[in-house]
């Protein structure tokens, strides 16, 4: 079982992935926006972050540079589940430090196989 | 006499402040009544959309949940299999429109999509779309042709969640209709969606008549990186007028073919371009062939 923070605002995704990871096993808090979302994974330092791009207050690749920058959180992987699916948004996520990057929509399933991947990594 | 009037009117402003004071009391009573009620309404909604949410989730998990009972109930299930159908894909998808058709939403939307009021045919093209996994559309293409726009609509953004490019021709004509069209920024969207792989799925609309058609066409390759698309919209640099070519300029720049720096350069020889399209192409010339232009 391992800790996993969803930073996701669409409550329909944030809630299907919480539900899966936690059918899955997994210890899950869900928060919705950017700023609260690095605020708790300060706090709870979890082993696993999945993280939408476009959010309010602070946006997926703000929260994921943040936690690069600090030592603490630097090696927490992060899951980036976004909508955005150009390239370019590819190449800045993982400019930024994004170790996995699936697009919406998604599936479940994909998105079990490569948590699992990430917290046995 | 003068005391009798006085005491008249006393009596007269004490009902007209007795009055006042009931009406001001009735007016809060109501209003804190409509907010309670719309409090109740909406708490009562939210529970149902959570209890909806976690419903479905238990059909992504193993498909064999009993249909709710109830139309409240069925009616939130059909409002988040609109919602989730969109954000899901695979087996995900393949198993909420299973479950959706085996429990008559399918039937239920095709009755929605021949009711008489818009905001109902819009909303069963959602439902529709949610329950769809046969690839069936021609309900769908029937309602490009709707009375209303916002059906038009909302059936071109369901062809474009299906991703079935054989959609595009239509929504192509649809876009092109004199009578009832489909805003062509709404057909740019739905064709981007179904993702045509060559230019030539993008059929008639190389060929319109209609300036914005042509731009869609252009700018629907630039986006989709159609590089098969980039001798057709070079084409567009010379036929079309000042919105055309900047439309295809830009696609081109998208491209990112240096073969097309040339006929970009061309199209600024053109005297009948306007001088913003001027400007914009100049930018795009600069940023592909890394030179600058003095305009």
């Amino acid at each position: 079982m391992a800790k996993v923070i969803v930073i996701e605002d669409d409550p329909d995704i944030s809630l299907l992935v919480s539900h899966k990871l936690r059918s899955s096993g997994h210890d899950v808090e869900v928060e919705t926006d950017g700023q609260a979302g690095l605020a708790a994974v300060r706090s709870v330092k979890p082993e696993l972050v999945i993280l939408d791009w476009m959010m309010p207050r602070m946006n997926g690749i703000e929260v994921c540079e943040a936690m690069r920058a600090d030592p603490e959180l630097a090696e927490i992987p992060v899951l980036m589940l976004t909508a955005k699916a150009q390239e370019i948004d590819l190449e800045r996520a993982y400019g930024v430090g994004v170790d996995e990057y699936i697009q919406k929509p998604f599936s479940t399933r994909e998105l079990v196989v490569r948590v699992e991947r990430l917290l046995s990594a | 006499m003068p005391e009798f009037a006085a005491t008249g009117f006393e009596a007269v402003a004490a009902i007209l402040l007795a009055g006042s004071v009931v009406l001001v009391v009735a007016m809060i009573v109501a209003a804190v009544s409509i907010r309670a009620v719309g409090w109740l309404v909406a708490a009562s909604r939210h529970g149902r959309d959570q209890w909806a949410r976690t419903f479905l989730f238990g059909v992504l998990a193993d498909g064999e949940e009993q249909a709710p009972r109830g139309p409240l109930r069925q009616r939130a299930v059909a409002d988040t299999a609109m919602r989730l159908s969109s954000k899901l894909r695979g087996a995900d998808r393949a198993a909420l429109a299973n479950w959706l058709q085996s429990h008559g939403y399918r039937q239920r939307a095709v009755e929605m999509m021949r009711s008489s009021f818009a905001i109902r045919r819009a909303r069963g093209t959602r439902l529709f779309v949610a329950a769809l996994c046969d690839r069936e559309t021609g309900p769908l293409l029937e309602l490009l042709e709707d009375r209303d726009a916002r059906v038009r609509a909302a059936a071109a953004r369901a062809l474009g969640q299906c991703g079935i490019s054989t959609a595009v021709p239509f929504l192509v004509r649809a876009a092109q209709s004199g009578t009832r069209p489909l805003p062509v920024s709404v057909a740019a969207m739905s064709i981007i969606h179904t993702a045509p792989r060559s230019a030539r799925g993008l059929g008639l609309a190389w060929d319109s008549d209609n300036p914005a058609i042509a731009a869609m066409a252009a700018e629907v390759a630039g986006f989709l990186h159609l590089t098969d698309a980039r001798v057709r919209i070079e084409r567009l640099l010379v036929a079309g007028d000042s919105p055309v070519v900047v439309s295809a300029a830009t696609a081109l720049q998208r491209l990112g073919d240096p073969r097309s720096t040339d006929a970009i350069a061309r199209s600024l020889e053109r005297e009948d371009v306007q001088p913003w399209a001027r400007i914009a192409l100049h930018g795009i010339y600069a940023d592909m062939h890394g030179v600058r232009l003095e305009p």
